[in-house]
């Protein structure tokens, strides 16, 4: 699983989602933390494609790939996606290699809100709740 | 894509589908059928069509072998991205994807579809996903099963929908997309061929007649409207 993806998901767990809305707009329970194993993240390079970067872009949580990025020590992005970034190619292409190039293999997906770890095991997420969480 | 000519495009296209391996234990329960590799072409193909595969964020819900993922991957697909909640069909969905070198350019989660979408929808900026392909179970053996995912797919809050339904709920289903924010039409009429576990009929085995249902958030004509008066801005 890819940072594009991990971008996507929150905790299903129903009494954390019922409380992770903050008045001000904000998730609690999003962005899951990545936490690999000891080797647990890959490296691939994926050919770079300006349209698929400038497709993303608009719809990347910028908030949450910044503070994923700042947690797994990968990249520093700056606070908002910068003026023009759209036609800036070297932009493009870091935030590609960061989204699209990190994958994790095996570790576990942390709620920062109600701490549930979601086991990663060959690159799949495994998301299935308890019946006691639904 | 490249610069082959169309038809050659979906001779590629239907020879690399035709090498997905189907389901290596079904469960009738989940209605696991294999979505033929022809139809899976025709879907990606009219989906292609509208602009909705190449570059885009795609979502197979209920991925199972991850045939639909790989057509659109196949297709160009940007992100893709294939769910399901059956730990088996992810396990044959992966070696499908490893086998056509697909690992990295498709990923899956293991989740309960309804809850997936319900959760990523409730994100602050849930603009994500641009399509959903599905091809749900066909509510047979858990009777709103197909509807479920319909409205699952519809809480995850993508621009477009393709989903496979059984044509004789075709007027319920285009009411049910209505109420569910999203203009629905059937673009194409199938053949789905079922395996003797799935026969509708007393008929050992056969094929049951299937809609494509498009969903988009706003009816075409409108759509088409918009788009003509920023192109002749
Ligand atoms: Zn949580």
């Amino acid at each position: 699983m890819r940072l594009v993806t991990q971008n996507l998901l929150t905790c299903q767990v129903k009494a954390c989602m019922d409380t992770a809305a903050t008045p001000d707009g904000g998730f609690l329970s999003y962005p899951l933390k990545v936490v690999p194993d000891a080797g647990g993240l890959k490296q691939v390079a994926s050919p770079f494609d300006e349209g698929v970067a400038k497709s993303i872009l608009p719809r990347l949580d910028w908030a949450a790939l910044r503070k994923t990025a700042a947690e797994l020590g990968v990249a520093a992005l700056p606070e908002e996606v910068p003026a023009g970034a759209e036609s800036d190619a070297g932009f493009l292409r870091s935030v590609y290699a960061l989204v699209f190039d990190i994958h994790l293999e095996e570790g576990n997906l942390l709620c920062p809100h109600c701490g549930r770890a979601y086991p990663v095991r060959k690159g799949v997420p495994n998301m299935l709740l308890r019946d006691d969480e639904m | 894509m490249d610069a082959a000519t169309p038809q050659l495009r979906v001779k590629r296209l239907r020879a690399v589908l035709q090498s997905v391996r189907p389901f290596s234990s079904p469960k009738i329960e989940l209605e696991q059928y294999h979505t033929a590799a022809d139809l899976a072409a025709r879907i990606l193909l009219l989906a292609q069509s509208h602009g909705d595969v190449a570059g885009r964020t795609v979502v197979d819900l209920g991925c199972g072998t991850a045939m639909l993922a790989i057509a659109a991957r196949a297709c160009g697909a940007g992100v893709v991205i294939g769910v399901d909640t059956d730990a088996d069909a992810l396990a044959d969905a992966a070696s499908n994807l490893r086998a056509l070198e697909m690992e990295d350019g498709v990923d899956l989660v293991h989740s309960e579809v309804g809850s997936f979408c319900r959760s990523v929808a409730k994100r602050p900026r849930p603009a994500g996903v641009h399509t959903v392909i599905t091809n749900p179970p066909f509510g047979t053996r858990t009777a709103g099963a197909d509807v479920a995912f319909l409205e699952a797919a519809a809480a995850l809050q993508p621009q477009v929908i393709y989903s496979l339904h059984k044509t004789s709920t075709r007027a319920f289903l285009l009411g049910r997309a209505e109420e569910m924010g999203y203009h629905a039409e059937a673009v194409a009429e199938m053949a789905f061929p079922l395996p003797k576990a799935y026969a509708f009929h007393r008929k050992s085995e056969g094929s049951v007649a299937v809609d494509l249902l498009r969903l988009t958030r706003e009816p075409p004509a409108a759509a088409t409207a918009a788009a003509a008066a920023a192109a002749g801005e």
